[in-house]
């Protein structure tokens, strides 16, 4: 889940990396402040890699349910979860490899590569897909950032982006608009629009704190938009940012065992 | 006989006009001529002299070209489908020249149709063939089928069948044509007879003299026309 | 009268018409048995389409087949059942949900099912499509089968373990390990490729759901009278509550197909009739204008033109009427020898589809009112046409022209 929270940052900062093709209609300029913007951001936010605790309280119209959960991270495209909490659940993992993901059953002791066909499933019973936990690495190479406003909003200096897929690519969202505070460069709010320009979902983040040695969001709120009464809140209780983590921590061996 | 000198058919101003191909023919030109009850008629002339014709349209199987046909004074040109049939039916007895039987039934029920068509219950039936067939000559011959009696008794048959309904008149064309010459004096005396014992109209058809000889009223025809009318 | 002199006429003419009623008779009794082996077909085709899987008819909550959704149940689906019970159909719950399924490293969406193994039984034949192992047994709540493109996918073979990851209805993760008891034959495209059926107990515990079901399909009790309309309208009002669906909006592809079967068969069963027609037209015709001669004669001795035309049309009927009872006679002893004791086509064929459905080899026909009636009605239709033409004829004939006719 470290995948959502530093999904902004790891998103902002890998989309230094597009350059030239840009068939999008933004001007030449917005995109290169937007880049410009985004690297600040990657200065400031990035991590080597990471370690964090966190709680996911999800409620839906059917039923409402915490879990506590372990993260790792390292690179852009390393990631490790575990579930603490509930028992029933307990050791429960999923690890994301480049672009595949697999989960850890403990009850059966099985661990399964999902496909393609399961990515847009719920992640653990929450408003997340399994394509959310893979999803941010591939960002920086579908999407194309561009400023759509600066200045100040609801009494904020806030800046806003639109990311707008390219036209080739195979991607779930058809724009992601995503509001920062123009300062800290914090994250206020992403909306998520569909192929069709309707929103699905919005995510905001909020308590903002300092963790990891800076300030940062400690909750992230995803709230479908069909369903306004249903959300996922993450709630960071500990953050850790470049620790020295092994390569070996994120193979398909290590999903088994105990930390 | 009261109804001695009554008029059964009168045929005024007859003519019967046959297209063969391109030309037209006059079966029958002109032809004026009245039937009273109770004759015992020839019409003779050669072949194609127009007799068949004559009787046909006597008896409303043929209608002429132009003229006017009445039998017991309807004229037919004025009737219907219906009361044509009806008027074959009750009022005119057929015999013709090949017999004419309805080969699947027997001599009685051949005799008996047409009583049955008209509506008479089957005791009054089956009381009056019987009494016909035995008049004609038939007496146990009742349940044979045409092929199984000779041409003689055939026509028998058909007398019978044209005689049982009491009809004003008899239509007889070349009736002994199809037979030996003692079957056909046989069958000219029972038609004598009929007619002097039960009163019958007969008008028949011939170019047999022994026909001729016994006939009260010899009607000749040549080519259609009235050639003489002689009353013997 | 004239019904006198009808029957006497065919009596008398009596080679002629055994040969025509006997060809009446045959080709009658052939139509009712060939309408009646279509229909056997027709229903075969239909039962094997709807026994497979669907049933005759299901009931869901509203919206589910639209959006199925694990929240989408029939409460009290058992008393549901036993009121069906009651009212001569039989009825079984089901539970769907959709999870993924692995083995080894090969992994795949799968539609996993939730049968009640006794009640199941009674309402569709999928237990007998076993290709390889056998089917669930209610003592082993861990075992599934599964469906023949799934078990490749899955490199899977009877006897294999398979991994089941989802989501459960309080949206704890539902995992579970399973044997595979058998793999079924093919039997339409889903079930195929992700049919994976299981024990309903298994299922509730898997995924949290202690009660309620998602559908519960609906097959008549043997022996039923009524049209599958009617059936509908009595399910209807005894489930006002449930959106109730017949097979033929659950299967509208096949039902499709029947229904083109059945126009086509309409179309081979009028061209027989066509072909009967001709033979009955000809007795008729040969019949009349043998004997012009005699109705000439009649017509001359006095029978009006409607009695002619009368007295044939009568006789035509007479012996319609009697090739109706060989007809009948014949037909439906021969079309229930074969409803009972099929056409064996085995050893032709081990087993032919029709219409995309597979089928018996053994070819049953199958006995309706409709097969019997039509044939018959179509009997008389056609003699009584193929006569008019030369019974009118007769009637209006001169009768001169009649007697010199040879
Ligand atoms: N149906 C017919 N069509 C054309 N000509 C006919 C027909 N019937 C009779 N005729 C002609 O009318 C004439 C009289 O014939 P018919 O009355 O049969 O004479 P008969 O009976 O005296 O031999 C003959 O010239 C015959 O060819
Ligand atoms: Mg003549």
């Amino acid at each position: 889940m470290r995948a959502l929270i530093v999904s902004v940052a790891l998103l902002l900062a890998s989309i230094t990396l597009p350059t030239g093709a840009v068939t999008v209609q933004p001007s030449d300029a917005s995109i290169t402040r937007a880049k410009e913007i985004l690297k600040g951001i990657d200065d400031l936010w990035r991590g080597d890699s990471s370690h964090a605790i966190f709680s996911m309280h999800v409620r839906t119209e059917h039923y409402q349910r915490t879990m506590q959960m372990e993260a790792w991270s390292k690179g852009k495209d390393k990631s490790l979860v575990k579930i603490l909490k509930p028992l029933k659940e307990k050791g429960t993992a999923s690890l994301k490899s480049g672009k595949h993901l697999y989960s850890y059953l403990p009850r059966t002791d099985r661990t399964i590569r999902l496909t393609s066909g399961m990515m847009m499933g719920s992640w653990m019973g929450s408003h997340f897909t399994n394509d959310d936990l893979v999803d941010e690495s591939r960002m920086e190479e579908d999407y194309t950032p561009a400023v759509t406003f600066e200045g100040q909003r609801n009494g904020q200096n806030i800046i806003e982006f639109a990311l707008i897929p390219h036209e080739d690519a195979a991607v779930v969202w058809g724009k992601i608009i995503m509001t920062i505070f123009a300062n800290s460069l914090l994250p206020i709010e992403e909306i998520f629009y569909d192929e069709d320009g309707v929103e699905t979902r919005r995510m905001t983040f909020s308590d903002y704190k300092v963790m990891a040695g800076a300030e940062r969001p400690a909750v992230m709120r995803v709230t479908p938009t069909d369903k306004p009464d249903e959300y996922t809140e993450i709630i960071y209780e500990k953050l850790e940012l470049n620790v020295d983590l092994k390569d070996s921590l994120f193979s398909i061996n290590s999903l088994k065992h105990r930390h | 006989m009261s109804q001695q000198h009554r008029a059964i058919v009168e045929l005024h101003n007859i003519t019967r006009t046959y297209i063969q191909g391109e030309i037209e023919v006059n079966a029958v030109s002109n032809l004026n001529l009245t039937i009273s009850a109770g004759e015992f008629t020839t019409l003779c002339g050669p072949s194609g002299s127009g007799k068949t014709t004559v009787l046909n349209m006597i008896g409303a199987l043929d209608e002429p070209t132009s003229g006017v046909v009445t039998i017991e004074g309807r004229n037919l040109t004025e009737l219907n489908r219906s009361e044509i049939s009806a008027l074959r039916r009750d009022r005119i007895g057929f015999v013709f020249q090949s017999y004419n039987l309805i080969p699947v039934l027997t001599a009685y029920e051949n005799a008996e149709f047409v009583l049955a068509l008209q509506g008479v219950k089957p005791a009054e039936r089956r009381e009056q063939v019987m009494a016909i067939l035995k008049e004609v000559g038939l007496e146990g011959l009742e349940h044979r089928r045409p092929d199984e009696i000779s041409g003689g008794q055939q026509q028998r048959v058909a007398i019978a069948r044209a005689i049982v309904t009491h009809p004003a008149i008899v239509l007889a064309d070349e009736p002994t044509a199809n037979v030996d010459s003692a079957t056909a004096e046989a069958l000219l005396d029972l038609m004598q007879e009929l007619n002097q014992n039960d009163g019958v109209t007969f008008l028949f058809s011939t170019h047999d003299q022994r026909v001729i000889d016994r006939a009260k009223r010899v009607i000749h025809l040549r080519d259609g026309k009235l050639e003489s009318d002689i009353l013997q | 009268m004239l019904m006198h002199f009808a029957f006497r006429n065919l009596w008398r003419h009596r080679q002629r018409t055994f040969v025509t009623i006997a060809a009446m008779g045959l080709a009658g009794s052939i139509m009712i048995f060939y309408s009646a082996l279509m229909e056997g077909m027709l229903f075969a085709s239909e039962r094997n389409a709807i026994s497979m899987n669907s049933g005759e008819m299901q009931l869901h909550v509203e919206n589910y087949r639209r959006d199925p959704d694990l929240y989408k149940r029939i409460d009290g689906s058992y008393s549901i059942i036993n009121k069906l019970q009651q009212a001569g159909f039989n009825a079984s719950p089901r539970l769907y949900g959709f999870a993924l399924a692995a083995a080894g490293t090969a992994s795949s969406g799968v539609k996993m099912s939730a049968i009640d193994i006794d009640y199941e039984s009674k309402v569709t034949k999928i237990h007998n499509h076993v290709m390889r192992g056998s089917w669930l047994s209610k003592d082993l709540p861990n075992d599934v089968v599964i469906g023949r493109r799934l078990a490749r996918t899955l490199g899977v073979d009877v006897g294999d373990e398979v991994v089941i990851v989802g989501q459960a209805a309080d949206g704890s993760m539902a995992d579970a390990l399973f044997n595979i008891r058998g793999i079924l034959k093919s039997v339409g495209e889903e079930i195929d490729r992700a049919g994976f059926y299981m024990n309903v107990s298994t299922f509730r515990e898997l995924m949290v759901i202690p009660e309620g079901s998602h559908e519960i399909v609906i097959m008549p009790k043997d022996g039923y009278s009524n049209t599958l309309n009617e059936r509908l309208e009595q399910v209807r009002k005894l489930v006002p509550q449930l959106e109730l669906l017949s097979w033929k909006k659950l299967l509208p592809a096949i039902a499709e197909i029947l229904d083109m079967t059945d126009a086509s068969i309409v179309v081979m069963i009028l061209i027989t009739y066509i072909a009967v027609g001709m033979v009955i037209l000809n007795a008729m015709l040969m019949g009349v204008f043998e004997r012009i001669r005699e109705f000439g004669v009649m017509k001359a001795l006095g029978f009006s033109p409607w009695q002619i035309f009368s007295l044939i049309l009568l006789e035509s009927q007479i012996q319609v009427a009697l090739a109706s009872m060989i007809t009948i006679g014949v037909g439906i002893p021969l079309s229930l020898y074969f409803s009972v004791h099929g056409i064996d086509l085995s050893q032709f064929t081990s087993g032919f589809t029709f219409g995309g459905v597979a089928l018996d080899p053994h070819w049953r026909s199958m006995l309706t009112p409709q097969s019997v009636i039509m044939p018959v009605g179509l009997l008389f239709a056609i003699a009584t046409l193929a006569v008019i033409y030369p019974a009118i004829k007769a009637a209006v004939i001169q009768p001169i022209e009649a007697i010199h006719h040879q």
